[in-house]
């Protein structure tokens, strides 16, 4: 009587909504997100860690940070990527591990923006000493990343099921009878 | 299968303490159903239809749960029994069970069950016990369950100590022996006396002082102070032996280029002054001051 009829159309963009609301809120992206942004995170730091005074250059160039902790914080910055990536990956204590990197990623944001509106000519930085020149481009791929870290935050889901045993009385029964 | 096999089975079973004529009697009528390997017996929800005792194979109790997982409850094997907690509450199946493999099972409907216990209350205490020690079990290996998935969700400050505290002392040791590590604290460079943008302009019609731009040479590239040369510390011998090679000693220079992150025009200045050059200042306020002034300034091409 008063029901709704829903179109084909409707019906199909319903169904479309309800599968990409799965897919987007499903584990298993979850999972494919965690890697990839845990060994992105990795192999980002991997190039900064060797070469500490390159990388001090390239922070430096972002005019942000004061002489004081340049260094520290560029000797510092490449291994909480690694051990931040480290943890995702492995998925040891991971939200902290993604809370962490989406404030990385933001504070660079913050960054290559406010650069961006000085118009300062400088490059990324961001995998090695030569780099891409900074711009809406990273912007928006920072952004991208920080959606994944949302994503990760809050679907990622501990495999438990494998990892407790079932009871098994009979067994015990089993070898109690064999020992008398 | 045998009456005899049946009635040995049900005297190693729960049922074992009945007397001789009670097992005699259930061995006679109770029914004998048979599972192939992966067959499920009864699902989750289903209305209980009695208790299974197995005879040979086994089986699994799992529950189901969201996005087709499962939980595995208990493996039970010859002589063990399943399906009691429904058919005792009267409610549905709280759980699925599958057979593992070839499977043979003796169903206690509920008439033989109501009738053994309320005929055997030994029995009936002794099965309550039971099933109560069962279900505790059960509720202990959820708890596990759960204390994981809280212990996985919750964020900790631990977490974020261990995880800083890792990366800090991970940088330390490898920049003590990394042939390339950079001190944590740098020096500050010597001061140098400094000049302002008017004084360099009125010395530029007389002495002829020498500008030198600090900065990387992108941001000199950007701009600079028109007639500067550009002189970042990574190619400061090059431009030395280019430029200044032939001066004099006397020459006076202006330095420019601090910047919040990178004292440049100190550095280049403190170079110059090891070098030998007696007249090194620095520009006071840099390149903003310099066109704040509303001096001349260049773009583009290195000098």
């Amino acid at each position: 009587m008063g029901s709704i009829r829903l179109s084909g159309w409707e019906r199909g963009l319903t169904m479309n909504r309800s599968f990409i609301k799965r897919v987007l809120t499903s584990e298993y992206l979850s999972f494919v997100l965690r890697l990839y942004v845990g060994f992105f995170f990795i192999y980002a730091s991997l190039s900064k860690i060797p070469y500490p005074a390159q990388f001090a250059q390239a922070v430096a160039n972002y005019r942000l940070i004061p002489y004081m902790f340049l260094n520290t914080s560029s000797l510092i910055l490449p291994w909480i990527e690694l051990v931040a990536g480290f943890f995702l990956v492995v998925r040891f204590r991971p939200r902290a591990a993604v809370i962490v990197i989406g404030l990385l990623l933001i504070m660079f944001e913050v960054m290559v923006l406010v650069n961006m509106y000085w118009g300062a000519p400088i490059t990324c930085g961001c995998y090695d000493a030569v780099g891409e020149p900074i711009g809406w481009k990273k912007v928006s791929e920072n952004a991208l990343m920080l959606v994944f870290c949302v994503q990760i935050y809050l679907y990622s889901r501990p495999e438990l099921l494998s990892k407790f045993r079932p009871i098994m009385r009979y067994q015990s029964k089993i070898t109690t009878t064999a020992k008398s | 299968m045998e009456f005899k096999d049946r009635r040995d089975l049900l005297k190693n079973s729960i049922l074992g303490d009945l007397p001789p004529e009670e097992i005699d009697k259930l061995a006679r009528t109770v029914p004998i159903r048979t599972f192939g390997p992966g067959e499920v017996i009864f699902e989750t929800g289903d209305s209980p239809d009695g208790l299974y005792i197995i005879c040979s194979g086994r089986v699994r109790i799992f529950l189901r749960l969201e996005n087709h997982r499962e939980r595995e409850l208990s493996v039970w094997g010859p002589g063990d029994y399943f399906g009691e907690v429904s058919l005792m509450s009267g409610n549905p199946r709280t759980a699925s069970a599958q057979s593992l493999e070839q499977t043979t099972l003796i169903m206690l409907d509920r008439k033989n069950f109501d009738h053994i216990t309320s005929d055997h209350p030994d029995f009936s205490k002794r099965f309550v016990r039971e099933v109560l020690k069962l279900l505790a079990e059960e509720r202990g290996m959820l708890k596990q369950d759960s204390d994981a998935a809280i212990n996985y969700s919750n964020v900790r400050w631990f977490d974020f100590v261990l995880l800083f505290g890792l990366s800090i002392i991970m940088a330390i040791t490898f920049n003590l022996s990394n042939p390339n590590g950079i001190p944590f604290f740098p020096g500050r460079p010597d001061p140098v006396p400094s000049v302002s943008p008017a004084v360099v302009i009125k010395e530029l019609g007389h002495t002829h002082p020498l500008i030198v731009d600090a900065m990387p040479s992108n941001f000199f590239g950007q701009k600079h102070i028109k007639g500067a040369v550009n002189m970042p510390l990574a190619i400061f011998n090059f431009v030395y032996l280019m430029r200044f090679a032939n001066k004099p000693k006397n020459t006076p220079i202006v330095v420019y280029g601090n910047t919040i992150s990178r004292p440049y025009a100190l550095e280049v200045a403190d170079r110059l002054l090891a070098r030998g050059y007696t007249n090194v200042k620095v520009l006071k306020g840099g390149l903003a001051a310099w066109e704040a002034s509303g001096y001349p300034v260049g773009k583009g091409a290195l000098q």
